[in-house]
């Protein structure tokens, strides 16, 4: 612990290059996981503690965890010239990531190389996911909002979209024990709505993090405001939202024990990784680990010494043996490259007991298809209903200035109409109010800098005024509508496209639905309400030629990507209509376990994250059991 | 002006210009650090005629010298936008911190780091540092990871450069204050 009761995370040195790849083939694992991300840190650090021997396989770059790599993350961040929320990221030819900047069709026949995700239709989705060891835990907001008891069955209560294999109830207690291993600020106070319950004297290992003066300016019009829909009335309120990032611990935590925050993640002892000191910069990075990634959770699996990780090994094959009558992985062939500089490569195949795929809903799904797995499958929805937040941005200019570009990247905003009844023929939303400006929808501040400078002429102290004045007056709230599962969204392979590995690329087909766009609406019109409130002028304005333009109702909207990718392969009831069970067991071969946001049937109004990680401690559990029965008594064998 | 002249003469000269069109003392350019750096970067950008020639117009002609517009945003936000680049607010939105969903379509100029485009467009890599010592041109480029950091744009907003400076835990809750 250092002076300021901060946990500190000692990330073993060296652990992320002594194990060779040509070890790993040669070792006899109880799990193998693919994907170094929050959810198979999870899955290997609950497996390690059960006495398991687990290899990671990471197709990011391979070096270890420590302050100095961390720190080149953010120098790369300041120096680059198109700061896109991968910006931070090495680029990586041999394990890509989607960048915001691919948005545009890639046609048939003339394969384009510079793009990742490949998509073919007119509209294109700008949503990201980040393929560096801690995965997109390194990049994402930390937003951690459970989902409502009503999202689990929304087909049964509404009509629309699917039911989950399990309930609220189910999954409460992994929440809980979620909400430890990511450190979430919030109160149940706040967080009681809509049917969230929580089990009696229950708190948040931190409180709250504070409202922003925007949020607090917000509030001045927003609360008490009235919205009728489906003949109920919701009366609206700004919120605080629960966040994975350290903030005042909360004495009462864990019946008074209390908790002790998570600090940065090194090789040696660092005096970092403290309180949130509002950095505004949460996506892409966080400059001092405030905020959760998976390496905090990655130290400490690898601190158990059963738990090993492989990195730049690129997982390119799931190996079966289609003559088992259950269909078992035989092994994971993975792409070893030599480094960020050179497509060279060796292949080994990696075996284990049980082999659990924890690479994100697209890399899933990819890795899946690219292995013929579809075949195999007997609902044949690998790939299918993939899903995102669908995001509309508003954006109006209040009547003084709110101190905008200060806090965290968003502490607030409006949650009410996430559920409720109106979910029968629309889609909910939740919205967030924006901490750092217009950014996101126009490029805010520097956008400013060069209309005042290259276009108004402005000059001298007038310039800074003007700056001042008009940028610390920006509200921009983003509407996170609902997008319901669609098996015509898909991630799928073609031989066509190839990255430089010869690995198949993930080809991405996504529309976005009229019930989403009837939320969008709704959207809509609530922003121009609440920018006449606070007599804030609406300065939003949609682009009908833009890649992510859609048309609803004689209007066009942008429908902007949330890098809350979900839904390839589905948890249900039985065979035909899932990919998987309701512990993330696959139902067609019987030592292989899909593990995260894609197996989410629906993702109704909550960032997926925390539902991610809950679901990876329920399914330990089940792994755990599993490995149980397929073996002798464990023992840790390091 | 020619290399016979006194550089540190030249230099304060610079930075006399610079606070004059950038609305910040002569003491708030020296203290980013980056004074040096910016007059390089000008230098082997545009070549010293066309510094001096920027330097000698009046603040406030129509329309302005683009070299001006280039240094004034340079010491904003410690991106060099070339003279060809004025008034590109689609350039400008990609080189902003943050998400991007509904900025403008991508420019040529603004593909990242790795990409293919970017050996066509010949941009800047992080570390390449052109300000003292490539001679080639280069449209568009950070001059350092420092100068992001010290970028005088988050001064006049009352706020920090986006990942850096942070203003300390729950500070956010306060009303602003702008420092002029």
């Amino acid at each position: 612990m250092s002076y300021d009761d901060t946990d500190q995370v000692i990330f073993p040195a060296g652990a992320a290059t002594q194990t060779s790849a040509a070890e790993a083939a040669q070792g006899e694992w109880d799990a193998v996981v693919v994907g170094g991300g929050m959810a198979g840190c999870i899955i290997a650090e609950q497996l390690g503690q059960a006495g398991y021997k687990v290899v990671i396989l990471e197709a990011g770059p391979g070096k270890d965890m420590d302050l100095a790599e961390y720190e080149s993350y953010l120098s790369r961040f300041y120096g680059a010239v198109v700061k896109d929320n991968q910006s931070p990221y090495p680029f990586n030819p041999n394990a890509r990531m989607p960048r915001s900047t691919d948005t545009m069709p890639v046609n048939p026949g003339t394969p384009r190389d510079d793009f990742y995700l490949v998509q073919e239709g007119k509209y294109c989705t700008d949503t990201t996911f980040t393929r560096v060891l801690g995965g997109t835990s390194m990049h994402w907001e930390g937003k951690a909002l459970r989902m409502l008891p009503e999202d689990f069955d929304l087909r049964t209560k509404y009509g629309q979209g699917l039911n989950w294999p399990l309930s609220y109830d189910d999954l409460e207690p992994y929440y809980r024990k979620a909400e430890a291993e990511l450190g979430v600020a919030a109160e149940v106070e706040d967080q009681a709505y809509l049917g969230m319950h929580f089990p009696k004297g229950y708190v948040f290992p931190m409180h709250r993090m504070p409202l922003s003066y925007l949020d607090q300016t917000v509030a001045g019009g927003v609360d008490g405001m009235r919205v009728t829909l489906a003949d109920d009335e919701y009366t609206l309120q700004v919120r605080s939202f629960p966040q994975a990032r350290n903030g005042v611990p909360n004495a009462a935590y864990d019946g008074g024990k209390g908790f002790v925050p998570v600090g940065a993640v090194s090789t040696s002892q660092v005096e970092e990784g403290e309180r949130c000191q509002g950095n505004t910069n949460c996506v892409p990075i966080c400059p001092v680990q405030a905020k959760y990634h998976s390496g905090k959770t990655l130290a400490k699996a690898l601190g158990r010494g059963n738990v090993k990780i492989v990195t730049q090994a690129v997982a390119s094959k799931v190996e079966i043996d289609e003559h088992d009558e259950h269909k078992r992985v035989t092994g994971i062939t993975v792409k070893k490259y030599e480094s960020l500089h050179s497509e060279k490569y060796q292949t080994y195949t990696v075996k284990g007991t049980v082999y659990i795929l924890c690479a994100h809903a697209i890399e899933n799904a990819r890795l899946m298809l690219a292995s013929d797995m579809q075949r195999m499958s007997r609902s044949k929805l690998i790939g299918r209903n993939l899903m995102d937040h669908a995001y509309l941005l508003t954006w109006g200019l209040l009547p003084k200035p709110a101190d905008t570009m200060r806090g965290t990247t968003c502490t607030g905003g409006i949650t009410d109409l996430r559920g409720g009844r109106f979910r029968r023929t629309q889609a909910g939303f939740g919205v967030d109010i924006h901490n750092d400006g217009w950014g996101w929808a126009t490029g805010s501040p520097y956008t400013d800098l060069v209309e005042l400078v290259d276009k108004r002429g402005l000059r001298g102290r007038e310039l800074r005024r003007t700056l001042g004045n008009q940028i610390s007056r920006q509200l921009l709230l983003a509407f996170m509508i609902d997008l319901l599962p669609d098996r015509n969204n898909t991630v799928t392979v073609d031989d066509r496209y190839k990255d430089a590995l010869g690995n198949l690329k993930p080809v991405v087909s996504l529309k976005i639905p009229p019930y989403t766009m009837r939320g969008a609406a709704l959207a809509r019109k609530l922003a121009t309400d609440i920018f006449d409130k606070l007599g804030a002028e609406d300065r939003t304005t949609y682009d009908k030629d833009s890649y992510s333009a859609v048309e609803h109702d004689g209007q066009w909207y942008n429908i902007v990507g949330g890098n809350h990718l979900a839904g390839t392969h589905i948890m249900g009831t039985d065979p035909a209509n899932s990919v998987v069970d309701h512990t993330q067991h696959s139902w067609d071969h019987d030592n292989l376990y899909l593990v995260g946001p894609g197996s989410m049937p629906s993702i109704g109004t909550s960032n997926i994250s925390l539902t991610m990680a809950a679901l990876a401690f329920r399914s330990a559990a089940h792994i755990v059991k599993h490995l149980r029965a397929a073996k002798a008594p464990a023992t840790v064998r390091s | 002006m020619t290399q016979s002249t006194d550089a540190g003469k030249q230099l304060r000269d610079f930075v006399k210009f610079s606070a004059t069109v950038t609305g910040f003392s002569e003491f708030d350019l020296w203290g980013t650090g980056q004074a040096e750096g910016y007059y390089k970067t000008v230098l082997n950008q545009e070549g010293p005629d066309a510094l001096q020639k920027a330097m000698a117009s009046h603040p406030h002609t129509v329309p302005a010298d683009p070299v001006v517009n280039s240094i004034i945003k340079l010491w904003y936000v410690g991106v060099w936008y070339g003279p060809e680049l004025v008034g590109r607010v689609d350039v400008a939105a990609w080189t902003a911190p943050g998400r991007s969903g509904a900025k403008p379509a991508v420019p040529d100029y603004s593909r990242p780091e790795g990409t293919r485009s970017l050996a066509v467009s010949g941009q800047h890599q992080a570390g390449e540092d052109p300000a003292h010592g490539g001679q080639e041109r280069k449209p568009l480029f950070v001059v350092s990871p420092d100068a992001y950091t010290e970028g005088l744009l988050w001064r006049a907003i009352g706020a920090h450069p986006s990942g850096a400076k942070a203003p300390g835990y729950g500070s956010w809750a306060n009303p602003p204050v702008f420092e002029d």
